[in-house]
């Protein structure tokens, strides 16, 4: 069976890479871009799923997701992980679900799991 | 019509013409007294104009307002009772409008009170129409609203202030809660990295994946996560203190160049090309070693954070007659007109800065420790783009504050 591909884009370098790394150790396979337009230019390998942080240098997490949606991957669903307050973001950016930091690993993988099974 | 000059007084035209013949004599005088009574008590003024602007009756309080007697009064024309030419002018203008209009008049005007001085009146004029339809005279009634207008207007400004003191609350309130919204978010970054961290180190410990490379990456993680907490603590820590007056200092002679070397020396810096600018001798100053060397590092974090890798940051430091001078130089983002001064605001960072990491709290606790050894810390640029200095000067002893 193929691994589960999952962008990572997040900018603090710490955050970045436990969740490279420790996804890795989960069985997926892990890119991982630092902003916005990094991540847009990752997308020709399609993902399977998007964990998008908010808060980023050069093109934010709301502008990539406008920017995805104008893009052939616009149906790659994402993830929103953020420390910010979530209320409106996952209506928002149409969001299959909302994680705020600091997360638990057993939530983010059972929702990384189930909304890759959905795509 | 009613043509010519009137110089009686023909109290018909305030009534309705055509009654007049009707009414029995006794109940004619008695209603004579009644309404008399009414107009020479009232304080507002009651007057009747005839057709060609001459005054055909005015009660006591018109009388009492211009000085005059009814005797010199009557018949007379605005000019003549001492009105100046453009007063006079606008209302016998209002008078033909009523005549072509058969339409009330409304106003307001300044008139100097015989006893009262300058006042503001409201005034409105009606026509009084004879049985026929047509205005036969102008009657006029008009109410000192000095007092009225005045109290509005202290109403109005005591609203405006309120509203202007509750914009500023709502102000502060804003800015505090997006400050504390960026607070908990910058907090959660770390927080997430080091609980993330915990996390997988258990569940690889568990499946027995865990090699001691893995082990030392992770734990370099949480040095460098918990580091960053602990700064971030330690700033909004200060902060409290600082609004709160109360930063303890322990005042010591110190070479402020020495200080400024070692800070310099940091490895934190690397990225930028940090040149020293010292004099020979030690610049030797009474101060709080510790905290300076927190100014000297938040002046340099800052311009580090602001300006791009690899430029110049100067920080130069020299002796002046009053105490000592720093200044700290880069070639940013610069300032934009007006930012000189927010960016020391706890709560704020310039409109520029908005995309940079930390909770922006360097500037306004290294403006407070200058200021509590008695110094000064502005900002000066000469605009967005072009770099900023830091000026510090500090006293060669802190002075000490009243109270202190």
């Amino acid at each position: 069976m193929r691994k589960t591909r999952v962008l990572v884009v997040e900018d603090d370098p710490a955050v970045s890479f436990i969740l490279v790394d420790g996804l890795g150790f989960e069985g997926f396979e892990v890119l991982h871009a630092v902003d916005g337009l990094q991540a847009l230019d990752l997308l020709p390998w399609p993902p399977d799923l998007i964990l998008l942080d908010l808060d980023l240098p050069r093109l934010d997490g709301r502008g990539f997701r406008r920017a995805q949606l104008e893009t052939p991957q616009r149906d790659i669903p994402i993830i929103v992980l953020s420390g910010a307050q979530l209320d409106s973001v996952a209506d928002d950016l149409k969001a299959v679900a909302v994680i705020r930091k600091p997360f638990a690993i057993e939530e983010l993988v059972a929702t990384i799991t189930a909304a890759a099974e959905r795509a | 019509m009613n043509e010519g000059p009137d110089t009686e007084v023909d109290d018909t035209a305030v009534r309705t013409g055509g009654e007049r013949e009707a009414l029995p004599d006794a109940h004619a005088e008695r209603e004579r007294r009644l309404y008399s009574t009414i107009i020479s008590s009232t304080p507002d003024l009651v007057y009747v104009f005839s057709l060609d602007y001459r005054f055909l009756f005015a009660n006591e309080a018109l009388l009492r307002m211009w000085g005059r007697t009814l005797e010199d009064s009557i018949g007379k024309r605005l000019l003549d009772v001492g009105y100046e030419p453009w007063h006079a002018e606008m209302h016998e203008r209002e008078i033909d409008q009523i005549i072509a209009t058969r339409e009330p008049v409304r106003g307001e005007v300044m008139f100097p009170h015989a006893e009262l001085g300058p006042r503001l009146y409201d005034y409105i004029f009606v026509p009084v129409l004879g049985p026929d339809g047509a205005v036969e005279a102008i009657a006029g009634t008009t109410r000192d609203v000095t007092e009225m207008r005045q109290s509005e207007q202290h109403q109005a400004e005591a609203w405006a202030a309120e509203a202007e003191a509750r914009q500023a609350a709502e102000e502060a309130v804003r800015v505090r809660d997006e400050f504390l919204s960026v607070a908990s978010h910058e907090l959660r970054n770390p927080v997430a990295a080091v609980r993330g961290a915990v996390q997988f180190l258990q569940r690889m410990r568990a499946a027995d994946a865990l090699s001691e490379e893995r082990l030392g990456i992770y734990l370099e993680h949480l040095e460098t996560s918990s580091r960053h907490l602990v700064r971030l603590t330690d700033d909004l820590l200060d902060l409290a203190r600082l609004q709160h007056g109360r930063l303890p200092m322990r005042f010591e002679t110190e070479d402020v160049a020495s200080l400024v070397r070692r800070v310099a020396s940091d490895a934190r810096w690397e990225g930028h090309q940090v040149r020293l600018e010292l004099p020979e001798a030690p610049v030797e100053a009474v101060v709080d070693s510790t905290r300076l060397t927190q100014v000297i590092e938040n002046l340099l974090d800052n311009a580090v954070k602001f300006s791009a890798a690899g430029s110049v940051v100067t920080v130069r430091v020299a002796s002046a007659a009053d105490g000592v001078l720093m200044d700290i130089k880069d070639e940013g983002i610069g300032l934009g007109p007006g930012a000189t001064d927010e960016i020391f605001d706890p709560f704020r960072r310039a409109s520029n800065a908005s995309a940079a990491q930390g909770l922006g709290l360097g500037l306004s606790i290294a403006r407070q420790i200058v200021e509590e050894h008695g110094g000064r810390l502005r900002a000066e640029s000469p605009g967005e783009g072009m770099g900023t200095t830091m000026h510090v000067w500090l006293p060669w002893r802190p002075v000490q504050e009243e109270g202190a």
